[in-house]
């Protein structure tokens, strides 16, 4: 019988809580000055492969985007879930925008071999654009389903079914296998039976061991390996560029009470007066 | 010094396309948001450039005849619209595929080879849609901006401005800058669309944060032109379906509110009355109702008519909503730390507590001292003065 | 359909991590099902794991290398009670009543030594196809007509078993469920409050004059306590100290009393202030009930295929001032897992309850838990009680060479402690006489400790509140019902604004100025004492959820 085959997207983002990011001479993201970490959103991406691969065997692979010393997020990816993993990584590929890492990305799946599922997580914390999985699917010809906050998988139907949020709706939605998954923040893995639970922790040790290990699971590919377009990847296939970055100034916020006193109706007036011009403005 | 050359696109652009969602038939509030910021952004290009180039509208849905009217008098001048059972609920295959076909194709309207600019919702619908129609028409987009301007911008970069060996500076003209906040409000980034020497991106496009923009006062009647999208799409563009769809029990999300006010155990000696003061004077501001975790535990006993404000989902603080309104009255609450952590990010913060020691009073921008009994009423009477009028006032 | 294990044991406490042991350790498929975040979040111990001389069936049974391997703090080899009359205190040394029948005393912080009990089960579990599982409450029996088969959950579907141990704890909602027992009266519980304060190791060994892996125990009894039937104690641990208080829930209700303040009463004494050296630093505060084994072990601790261990079954041994319940709750495990061993072994699976009641009973924990019944109920007597109040309590007795050698034996007497009544007598008039007596004044230059006001000492707990989810409703707000919750709720002042409990004064649609009793479950320890003393529907939170302690 076919087992099912999944690829997961992942990217690393810059580590926010230290230090501060800093920027190259082309306002792209010096990512060399900033400790980077695997996208938080993209542990939930990670966590539907699991939940699958509990419930229904076969294999997780991993893809991600980077420079070579990105072997570090696919690591902390693997620890999750994830039994190889593949790094996308040359030179000529820097600087992409969301387009360019989804022809690359597209790219690197299908050298792979088409999976089953892809499954990516919403929005990384650094772009924030939650663009790259719907892009990617789209590259791939995959249908998609985005905003996905539970799923399963109909192995004989060949069909995936999920519930997406949409709005203040909630969706069920069927598609059939192939198909690109892009989970929501909100995405929680279900486990109903005992049995699935202890095969979920063995499992996550399992991957947790491999991970310790990834060098034997681990390839990394570079243009020439993937055989893309050069015109398509990179700056060159980047129609966006970021024109200027200014600093948000975060202004310290201390508060000292103007008091008023209830008595007063002049006071009162003049508070109320502010409310008004602050709610209008 | 040499004179910066100026770029020629090589494919013809024309026009402001903004994708209006709906839902339910019904547009989304940033759907009207957009339209009125092109409005203003093509009022002022077609002044700069002396061009005459529109604000079309894309809207899809299952009998749209109301919504392409609303378009038309919220700023549109075209509409492109496609009426179809199976645009009811969003679908991103399909959507995408007539969105391209209507921006590639030409019609009785439109002449040129595709949309100069495209806005679209950064909702999660509009997000994706805006992903998968530049990855269908190979442009470039940016997410989540809420301020926009068209300007030409003179621009040095490493691949597109490169002639032979040597990076020029090349002024784009007509570049729809879109900034947007960034690295979770690290920076400000602006993102333009750039075409390259050897292929042009257009068009530029973005998605635009709801709120951001305000909406045209609506004229009636506004007329304009209508083009049909034919939906001529087949299974294979329609893969994935939508077996069910239902309300998510209603919630009540004081996150996005402006304005909030909140009630706190001051009302403990006549809950029933303190809670109808408190959503009185937040009627008068248009405002939501929020608790501290102290009326949720309290259980007052108190009237059917106010009891959906003792509940649990509109509590603020640490293991409630945390909301950051622009303006946040606080009525009765002693401001323990976790409603505190809940509600500091407020931009102002104006308390009224009988209690001149309540810690709340460390962090507010306004502290009111008296009886929220007989405070609230006075106060509500001074803001709808203040708002015009005793009964006129609305914000 | 149901899932299948041969064995299900709710629980992963002492009681259900050696029932799961054992039975693994014999090629049984078992599953452990625990609602805590991991072994031990929820679980706090007064302090000492007992080994038992006449019993084969403690903890080096299953692991004859524990003393090497577990987290434990130290054996506890001296032992003092401490008579305190005011400023006056008079310690005598009892460590003949804690040797009594001991092979080991290790004091023990729960959530490091169940952790590592659980790792042990839980990879001894997994070679036959079970395991623990963690975040998952079973709430009652899974029941087929009017048969016990199996457990059902908040979070998994449910599932079946040969043989269901129930081991979660004094507020089991298995036993209750499955009506082997109620919450009962008061009188039936005893209620713990503790803290695990944190004291560098070179100071601990220096001002408790121990050293290597050994350490004291101290009890504290007299009239610090309001005249509460109970005591406080210290234990040392490697670089912390237990300290708490455990009374009768009854005397706690009875003198409207929180317990929380007796414990700060005895770390502010100056006896408490030169026996640390004046160093207190909190850690972490922590409640529980503790079943009073005398009126609260079950008889018959088994339904059908569902057999009842450790302080679900009551199963908790107070020989005075001596309180043994880790190693009954370890004993009766494997004693459960054996009798399903056995009548596996005998394809008689429905005789496992019986047979497991007939091993108990053969134990030391049958004897422990019911035996010397005619001897209790004698000393138990109020006319020879006063009689010899009287006699005893005189100073002059006391003074006397011959007083204090008879008293000293009394209170090192393991077979007197066995026997001693629950009244004011053992438990303050005596210790007060003594220290009144014959006690050393004690003063302190160095300042009493800083203890933390309770919403601080809630505000350092670990909570996963289940938001929108209250495991407890009152059923009666009215003070008259439920107003002793204030008081006796370990995590409740009426000080305080953070806590569970408190009155709340509101006036009616009819305008109507009432008191009411209100609830707020965020700050919960879950402890139960307030489904005793307070008309409540009382759940254990979903799994997960809850109060998670980091000592124990």
């Amino acid at each position: 019988m076919h087992s099912m085959n999944t690829v997961v997207l992942v990217k690393g983002v810059p580590d926010f809580r230290e230090g501060k990011v800093s920027f190259k001479e082309d306002n792209t993201l010096n990512r060399g000055a900033t400790p980077t970490v695997l996208n938080p959103n993209d542990r939930l991406a990670l966590a539907a492969a699991l939940e699958l691969k509990v419930k229904h065997g076969g294999s997780v692979r991993l893809v991600s985007m980077g420079p070579p010393n990105y072997k570090t997020i696919l690591r902390e990816a693997m620890e999750v879930c994830g039994d190889e993993a593949y790094l996308l990584s040359d030179r000529m590929m820097g600087g992409a925008d969301t387009l360019a890492t989804a022809e690359t990305i597209a790219a690197g799946i299908r050298k792979i071999g088409l999976p089953d599922l892809v499954i990516a997580g919403f929005k990384s914390a650094d772009g924030e654009t939650g663009q790259t999985g719907p892009q990617t699917a789209w590259v791939l010809d995959f249908p998609i389903i985005t905003h996905v906050v539970s799923l399963e998988v109909d192995e004989k139907a060949r069909l995936v079914r999920a519930r997406r949020t949409a709005g203040d709706d909630i969706e069920e939605i069927e598609a059939p296998l192939p198909c690109f998954i892009v989970t929501d923040p909100g995405f929680t893995a279900v486990f109903r039976s005992a049995t699935n639970r202890l095969r979920l922790l063995r499992l996550g040790e399992e991957t947790v061991a491999r991970a310790s290990k990834i060098d034997s699971v681990f390839k990394m590919w570079g243009v020439a390996d993937l055989g893309v377009d050069p015109k398509k990847i990179g700056l060159k296939g980047s129609p966006t560029i970021v024109n200027k970055v200014e600093p948000i100034p975060v202004a310290a916020k201390e508060r000292t009470a103007q008091v008023v006193d209830a008595k007063d109706a002049g006071q009162l007036d003049e508070v109320a007066r502010r409310i008004v011009q602050l709610v209008r403005g | 010094m040499s004179v910066a050359s100026t770029w020629t696109p090589k494919g013809n652009y024309r026009d402001m396309w903004v994708y209006c969602e709906q839902n339910h038939g019904k547009f989304v509030t940033c759907s009207l948001e957009m339209l009125g910021e092109a409005r203003r952004l093509m009022d002022k290009y077609n002044v700069d450039y002396k061009a005459d180039e529109k604000v079309v509208a894309v809207v899809f849905g299952h009998k749209v005849d109301g919504l392409v009217q609303e378009a038309f008098e919220h700023g549109a001048d075209v509409v492109y619209a496609c009426d179809h059972p199976a645009l009811e609920n969003f679908i991103l295959e399909p959507q995408t595929k007539l969105l391209a076909a209507a921006a590639r194709g030409k019609d009785h309207y439109k002449s040129y080879d595709e949309p100069r600019y495209f806005l679209f919702p950064a909702t999660n619908n509009g997000r994706d849609i805006s992903a998968t129609a530049m990855a269908a028409l190979e442009s470039g987009l940016a997410s989540d901006c809420n301020v926009l301007y068209i300007s030409d911008e003179p621009i040095k970069h490493p691949v597109k401005t490169r002639r032979n060996e040597v990076i020029e500076e090349i002024v784009y003209p007509r570049i729809l800058h879109m900034k947007r906040p960034d690295f979770s409000g690290f920076e400000w980034s602006t993102i333009l669309c750039i075409d390259d020497p050897d292929k042009d991106f257009h068009p530029q496009s973005c998605s635009v944060i709801p709120g951001s923009f305000k909406p045209l006062e609506r004229a009636a009647g506004r007329k304009g032109v209508r083009v049909n999208v034919a939906f001529n799409l087949g299974e294979k563009d329609q893969r994935v379906k939508i077996v069910k769809r239902e309300r998510l029990p209603i919630e009540v999300d004081l996150t996005k509110r402006e304005v909030i006010v909140a009630i706190g155990r001051g009302i403990g000696s006549n809950p029933t009355q303190g809670i109808k003061l408190g959503v009185e004077l937040a009627q008068a501001l248009g405002a939501d109702v929020g608790i501290s975790r102290g009326v949720v535990t309290a259980k007052y006993p108190v009237d059917a008519s106010v009891q959906q404000y003792t509940k649990e989902i509109r509590q603020i603080g640490e293991t409630g909503q945390m909301v950051k309104p622009k303006v946040y009255i606080a009525l009765g609450i002693s401001g323990a730390i976790q409603h505190k952590k809940g509600m500091d990010k407020s931009k102002t913060i104006i308390t009224v507590n009988s209690e001149p020691s309540a810690p709340i009073k460390e962090f507010s921008d306004v502290y009111i001292h008296g009886d929220l009994f007989e405070v609230v009423p006075k106060l509500k009477e001074a803001i709808q003065r203040a708002l015009g009028g005793k009964n006129g006032g609305k914000v | 359909m149901a899932e299948k294990f041969e064995a299900v044991v709710v629980g992963a406490g002492p009681a259900g991590l050696a029932a799961a042991y054992e039975l693994a350790r014999n090629g049984t498929q078992v599953l452990v099902l625990e609602r805590g975040k991991f072994p031990g979040a929820k679980n706090v111990t007064g302090g000492i794991l007992y080994g038992q001389s006449n019993s084969p069936f403690n903890l080096d049974y299953l692991f004859p290398d524990f003393e090497k391997k577990a987290p434990l703090e130290r054996d506890i080899k001296s032992y003092v009670m401490h008579n305190i009359a005011g400023d006056k205190v008079k310690s005598m040394d009892i460590t003949r009543l804690h040797d009594h029948k001991t092979s080991y005393a290790w004091s023990v912080l729960r959530v490091p030594f169940d952790k590592w009990f659980g790792e042990r089960v839980h990879r001894e579990a997994e070679k036959h196809g079970g395991g623990i599982l963690t975040n998952v409450r079973a709430k009652a029996p899974l029941e087929d007509g009017n048969r016990i088969v199996g457990v059902v959950t908040d979070e998994l579907d449910p599932i079946k078993a040969d043989v269901v141990i129930a081991a979660d704890g004094a507020t089991s909602d298995l036993v209750r469920t499955a009506g082997l027992r109620g919450w009962g009266p008061e009188e039936h519980w005893f209620q713990g409050v503790k803290v695990v304060a944190r004291m560098p190791r070179t100071l601990l060994e220096q001002r408790f004059n121990v050293s290597g892996r050994e350490g004291s125990g101290h009890l504290f009894a007299g009239d610090l306590f309001g005249g509460c039937r109970g005591g406080g104690f210290l234990y040392t641990n490697k670089d912390t100290l237990s300290v708490g208080t455990v009374f009768h829930l009854d005397s706690i209700t009875a003198k409207k009393t929180e317990p929380h303040k007796y414990l700060d009463r005895l770390i502010k004494h100056p006896f408490f202030t030169n026996l640390t050296g004046g160093h207190y630093d909190e850690a972490e505060y922590s409640a529980k009930l503790i079943p009073d084994g005398k009126k609260n072990a079950l008889r018959f601790p088994y339904r059908d295929n569902l057999l009842a261990v450790g302080d679900a079954a009551g199963q908790m041994k107070a020989a005075g001032p001596i309180i043994k319940g880790m190693n009954l709750g370890i004993t009766a495990g494997i004693l459960a897992a054996q009798a399903f061993l056995t009548a596996k072994r005998q394809r008689r699976l429905h005789h496992m309850g019986p047979l497991y009641g007939s091993y108990l009973a053969n134990s030391y924990v049958g004897s422990e838990l019911f035996g010397k019944r005619l001897l209790r109920w004698l000393a138990g007597w109020r006319l020879p009680n006063k009689m010899l109040e009287g006699f005893v309590t005189r100073p002059r007795f006391i003074r006397s060479k011959f007083g204090q050698k008879r008293i000293q034996r009394m209170v090192s007497s393991y077979r007197l402690a066995s026997i001693a009544p629950d009244n004011d007598f053992v438990y303050v008039g005596l210790p007060t006489a003594v220290g009144r007596a014959i006690g050393d004044r004690v003063e302190s230059e160095l300042p009493a400790a800083k203890t933390r006001p309770i919403d601080d000492r809630i505000a350092a707990l670990t909570y996963d509140t289940d938001i929108g989810r209250e495991h407890i409703v009152v059923r009666d707000a009215s003070v008259a019902a439920s107003g002793l919750a204030v008081m006796t709720c370990p995590v409740s002042s009426p000080d305080s604004s953070r806590g569970c409990y408190r009155l709340e004064k509101a006036r009616d649609a009819s305008g109507r100025e009432s008191r009411r009793v209100v609830l707020d479950t965020q700050p919960c320890v879950e402890c139960g004492t307030c489904a005793i003393v307070a008309a409540t529907d009382w759940n254990t939170p979903r799994g997960g959820k809850g109060v998670q302690y980091q000592l124990g």
